[in-house]
Parts: structure tokens; sequence; C-alpha cells
């Protein structure tokens, strides 16, 4: 089985193990796999889903797009791309009931209902 | 004393006579080794190019795992780099054969360096149209699932 440069014709991204896409998603941050990944081809969309990726979720390396900041008023909430609740509400369409640990930025304020949403039917918050 | 040598074969047919510790930092050969010693190990679904790249990670590995009992933070250092230098120079079809190579012969650290590459050329693209341009995939997503699932998000893109 040869490589030819530019032959065009290797539709294998998609046909990757999940697995193996799982393990890569898994070094993506949230807003990529949400945004990004996610949305390429059915195989990434399904491999997205996979558990491993959800265990742990890390809100805290999203310096550019943190929300809601109080200590950053040029970063007005309106401004933001993405909006925190809104990325929450698709974390727990990915993940579903797994994750167990979240971690976010201390200078970002979460607000009650915020926490009500991911808190809603997990049993383990940090 | 001479070290004991290992042939792998690649798809083309073509040999590459490595040593054992080479060889062993893939976890199935140290398996296969062991079960067929002195036989050489046909690696069909490997292209030359693909196992020789792989040899020479191998290499690489074996020698700084070898490089005595002071191994240093800035070996270690020393080889993230020349790991990071090893992955760049991959062009994307060939990254994914590596990745492919890593997994099947289970060498968990190219595993991870190539992962990591994938996952450094995702986060660099600035949505799903430029991954598929990047990695060469096909949307198949039908229209009513693209409008679904952009129902449910209802981000400003």
């Amino acid at each position: 089985m040869e490589n030819q440069e530019g032959s065009g014709n290797f539709p294998r991204w998609e046909n990757m193990d999940k697995d193996i896409l799982s393990n890569i998603f898994k070094k993506l941050d949230v807003v990529d796999v949400i945004m990004g990944a996610s949305r390429v081809c059915i195989t990434w969309f399904l491999a997205s889903h996979n558990k491993t990726i959800w265990n742990t979720i890390k809100l805290n390396d999203l310096d550019s797009i943190i929300l809601d900041n109080p200590f950053s008023p040029n970063l007005q909430a309106s401004d933001s791309r993405y909006q925190l609740r809104k990325i929450l509400a698709e974390i727990n369409k990915f993940a579903r009931t797994i994750p167990n640990s979240f971690f976010f930025n201390v200078y970002c304020s979460v607000a009650e209902e915020d926490l009500a949403i991911i808190s809603n039917g997990y049993a383990k918050l940090c | 004393m001479s070290k004991k040598m290992i042939v792998l074969k690649s798809s083309e047919g073509v040999s590459f006579v490595v040593e054992e510790a080479v060889a062993r930092q893939s976890k199935i050969i140290s398996f296969l080794v062991e079960e067929f010693p002195d036989r050489e190990l046909p690696l069909t679904n490997m292209t030359s190019e693909i196992l020789r790249k792989t040899i020479e990670y191998c290499k690489k590995h074996v020698v700084e795992d070898d490089g005595g009992g002071d191994s240093s933070s800035s070996s270690s250092g020393d080889l993230k780099e020349w790991d990071v230098k090893f992955v760049a120079e991959i062009d994307q079809p060939r990254l994914m054969d590596l990745l492919m190579a890593a997994n099947y012969l289970d060498i968990p650290s190219l595993l991870d360096v190539t992962c990591q590459k994938v996952a450094d050329t995702i986060a660099a693209c600035n949505d799903e149209k430029e991954i598929r341009a990047t990695f060469n995939i096909e949307n198949d997503f039908t229209e009513e699932e693209v409008e679904a699932i952009r129902m449910e998000n209802q981000y400003p893109i």
C-alpha cells in the first residue's frame, strides 16, 4: 500500500479507529472538541462522545475566551465568542453523566445557575 | 560483545536489521522476539519508509534510555525537543501512517507524540471546514444532521 504524495485519494482519517481518535481529542481543549472536531464527520462526531474525553473537564485553560471575567473589563460577556453557560450545556450533551472533575479558572466567575447546569445529575464536583 | 540483531521486513519485502534493544521499544516485537527467536518478522502493513522512520525513532529513544544512570533533566528535555522536531518534519499522510504504526507496534511514546501533533494541527484550525481541508476528510453529515447540530447549539460561528 503506497502513499503517493498529492494523490488526494486517501479518505482515511474518517475511518480512523475511534479509540485513537479519542486519544487525540483528549489532547484538545473542550471548545475545540465541541466546536471543531465533533463537526468534521460522523466518525469524529461519535468519537468525540467517548467517555474518556469527558472524565475530567478543564475550563481553566480557556484564557482567550473566558467569559464574564470581572477582572478583565475588556472581556465583556457580550463580546466573548462563547458563553460559559452554553459551553457547559454543550458539555452536558457530549459527556452526559460521566464527568467527575471540573476545573475552572480562578478569575472566572461562575454563577450559581452555571453550577446548576453541570451539577444536574452529577454526583461529585470539584 | 556483539549485540543480538533482529530482522524486520517491510511490506515491500525490504529487510531492516536492527539491534534487539531498539526493536524491543515495541511491545509487540518484544513479545514476538521471545516467542519466535531468530526469526525474521514480517510487517506487511508497514512501508519501508514508515518502518525506517519508526526505527529511527526507536534508535534515538533506546540510546537515550541507555544513557547511563545520570539521566539528567536536560537530556530528557533534549529528547522532547528531538521528538517535536521529528514529528514536525512529517507531512500529513505520513503522520497518519506513523501513528498507525505506533499503534500497531505498541510504542506508547511514539503514539503519544504523533497524537499530539494531530491534536495541535486540529487546534490550529479555525473551524470544522478547515479541519476537513487539512486532513482531506469528506463531510458525511446530511443537511438535516447539520441543521440538528446547529439548532442545538446556537453559538455565533
